[in-house]
């Protein structure tokens, strides 16, 4: 982790802190409020603390150039954190390497030079934290060669290519207690879970070393999600489980940001080797990119950011519209991103429902229409499986997995429309979609809507009645609409920017009720904007 | 450090590797000879020699082969597999022929410098002309015929005029004379295929 870039380096740092009881105030390099303190927290004890972030070694050249300025803001500026605002902080100066001799007289004399009031600056190099983060994840790394195994594959991995959820999934399952039959104490189950998104970092390292923006918000996400569903499990919700979750998802939301920011100012949208880039692939990150641009933007005004400047990002998807790519039911999220981030604004109201429908018709048309060689993969099916099925390079796991006459992400786009009103669109497209058998998860437990595979639950089919009727079908959403909220995992409900990732890094658990909720929520939004 | 937007390495890599051999597979067929073409790949080093004996060429090295493949960034949205192999046909067609030509080139250095040599002169080519060479040749035989792997490497224009070759009248026999004595010659070749003392 040492060799992690400064902003790779703040989550796994927030995560350190808050298993050693920090409350986490503020991240934010390069921000506003910043004044020398990338982290602001509340620590064990209720003193207010700040931390200035550096990625590796510092030499005098380098203190005097880049680290002693900020130094002075850090020491010597009060914070401007709306809720400390002018109170004074403990300093700390965290570096993932170390500081040469000369440098550390340097820092030295800088303390000295400070008036007796100030608090002098702590020094965190690399080996200070290297013990802290050893305690913090004691006895929690995997022993079993087979488990091990995986997490350095996990380490390992391509930085570069798209994380793999489902194993990177299924190993924080393994290290997070979840059976409420194994009573643990309170405490013990804050250090599994501290130690937990720890681990969960240093599984991520590959994709942070390399900015891979959208794989770490999706391992964040991930990460976040097994944490709720922890305490949902062990209905057990220390301190420790809830500010991790919260640090988890803002350095997902950030890495949302980052990645929308990237892809804006992209003339090109190329990424890696260019010359096989180009056809499917291209428009596949085109689609990826609209979707996580779309929801970057829609966790920015779920958390009251403001709403001006939103033109860049509307030009961005006009520009990669054209080019939207349909791999798979898999691909639903990122259209249903798109759709709600358009649909927030009057005068893009009839450009998100004819992407929305657009969608749907070529859903409903390729998977009950026997000309058509391959039918949409189920959302089971990543980006990465389907493309490869695309290109021949190897089929699909299940090869009697055929989608033909069924969907999962149908009913929700359906959903979507009916609420608002598309009937003249949705009677256009009923002759395809009411012959589409409908699949939905039904769980025993809320919890396992918040796992990545769940080993209990119920497939249950259904179909459209014949002939439906528009009165039926908006009966039938009100319903559901009014169901929404207890049908969505309650960790969800009470974090929608949660509920906005989640439904990025798990598109097979796109359900009706959960868009619809989401769309409350993102619409209540969009009252005000519009 | 660059920054990566969402992508897929490892399906790159298949999808360039597979469309590369197409392209590979497709322009070699412009040039039937070239795939009989022994090839091999350098896994270490930086020099080679063709090898021992009656094989032994020019120790010098690799000679290098350039082209270029251009591509434009608005193009990538329509770069699908068949536009993409287009493309890569454009480059593998360009090293096929500089194969081709390097191939013949040798071929006339190597004839030049040896004994495998025959002087066409000048004229249109005639029946002594093409058994001359026959006579230069070393033939491997199989089950008493010529084995597969002797063919005669020509210009497209030249074969109108093998084909209008006049006969010469004892063309027949003077052939059968050649290929009774390189019959011989392969014999001894195999007789001293053996380990001896």
């Amino acid at each position: 982790m040492t060799s992690t870039p400064e902003r790779g380096f703040e989550a796994p740092f927030c995560q350190l802190l808050v298993a050693e009881g920090h409350r986490i105030v503020h991240i934010d390099s390069h921000g506003p409020l910043e004044k020398g303190k990338d982290i602001l927290s509340v620590d064990a004890q209720g003193r207010l603390c700040g931390f200035q972030l550096k990625a590796g070694n510092v030499d005098v050249g380098r203190f005097r150039s880049e680290v002693m300025p900020e130094l002075h803001e850090l020491a010597e500026l009060a914070v401007q954190h709306p809720s400390f605002r002018g109170k004074m902080c403990r300093s700390h100066l965290v570096l993932t390497g170390t500081m040469k001799a000369f440098a550390l007289d340097r820092l030295n004399a800088f303390n000295d030079a400070l008036p007796r009031r100030l608090s002098r600056v702590t020094l965190v190099d690399r080996h200070d934290l290297l013990k802290r983060f050893l305690t913090v994840q004691s006895g929690l790394l995997p022993v079993e060669p087979a488990d091990f195994r995986k997490f350095l594959q996990l380490v390992m991995a391509d930085g570069a290519a798209n994380l793999d959820c489902e194993a990177f999934a299924e190993f924080l399952d393994k290290l997070m207690p979840t059976s409420p039959n194994k009573k643990l104490r309170s405490g013990e189950i804050a250090r599994l879970m501290s130690g937990t998104t720890i681990i969960a970092s240093q599984a991520m390292l590959s994709h942070v070393q390399k900015e891979n923006h959208y794989s770490v918000s999706l391992g964040w996400t991930l990460t976040a999600t097994r944490l709720a569903r922890a305490t949902l499990q062990l209905r057990s919700n220390p301190p420790a489980a809830s500010r991790g979750i919260g640090v988890a998802v803002a350095a997902a939301r950030q890495s949302l940001a980052d990645l929308a920011e990237e892809a804006v100012n992209s003339p090109t949208l190329a990424s890696g080797h260019v010359l096989a880039d180009g056809g499917d692939i291209w428009r596949a990150r085109a689609t990826m990119l609209a979707g996580c641009v779309a929801a970057s933007r829609l966790l920015h005004s779920l958390n009251n950011g403001s709403e001006d400047g939103e033109e860049k990002y509307l030009t961005f998807i006009d520009r990669v519209q054209p080019h939207l790519l349909l791999w798979g039911e898999s691909a639903a999220p990122f259209m249903f991103m798109t759709y709600w981030y358009l649909a927030r604004r009057a005068d893009r109201l009839n450009q998100a429902e004819n992407m929305l429908t657009s969608y749907l018709r070529t859903l409903a048309e390729v998977n009950t229409n026997r000309r058509f060689k391959r039918h949409l993969p189920s959302p089971y099916y990543s980006i990465d499986d389907c493309l490869a099925a695309n290109f021949g390079q190897r089929p699909l796991l299940f090869r009697r997995d055929d989608s033909y006459r069924s969907s999962y992400t149908a009913a929700p786009a359906v959903a979507l429309l009916a609420r608002s009103l598309c009937r003249r669109t949705l009677a256009s497209v009923w002759p395809d979609v009411i012959e589409l058998t409908i699949y939905q998860n039904v769980f025993k437990k809320a919890s396992e809507e918040l796992t990545y595979r769940s080993p209990t639950g119920r497939l249950v089919p259904s179909q459209w009645p014949r002939p439906t009727s528009w009165k039926w079908l908006l009966g039938h959403i009100e319903k559901c609409d009014r169901n929404a909220k207890k049908a969505v995992a309650k960790p969800l409900i009470g974090n929608p920017s949660l509920g906005v990732l989640f439904l990025l890094a798990h598109p097979h658990r796109l359900s009706v009720q959960l868009v619809l909720w989401l769309n409350s929520e993102l619409k209540v939004k969009a009252a005000a904007v519009t | 450090m660059n920054d990566v937007l969402p992508d897929f390495p490892a399906i790159k890599e298949e999808r360039l590797t597979r469309l590369k051999e197409q392209a590979w597979q497709e322009s070699m067929a412009r040039h039937p000879i070239l795939p009989d073409l022994r090839s091999f790949t350098q896994h270490e080093g930086d020099g080679f020699d063709m090898g021992p004996g009656r094989h032994k060429g020019d120790p010098s090295g690799y000679e290098k082969f350039e082209t270029t493949l251009s591509m434009r960034y608005d193009e990538l949205p329509m770069m699908d597999d068949s536009r993409l192999l287009e493309r890569l046909k454009q480059m593998t067609d360009k090293f096929a022929d500089e194969q081709m030509k390097l191939f013949i080139r040798r071929i006339d250095e190597a004839a030049k410098a040896g004994k495998g040599f025959a002087k066409a002169g000048e004229g249109p080519p005639t029946e002594d002309k093409l058994l001359d060479m026959i006579e230069q040749s070393d033939l491997d035989f199989e089950d008493g015929k010529i084995a597969d792997g002797f063919s005669f490497l020509m210009h497209p224009s030249m074969m109108d005029q093998f084909k209008k070759m006049p006969v010469a009248p004892d063309g027949q026999k003077r052939f059968e004379q050649i290929i009774e004595r390189k019959q011989l010659e392969w014999r001894l070749r195999q007789a001293d295929r053996k380990l001896v003392d």
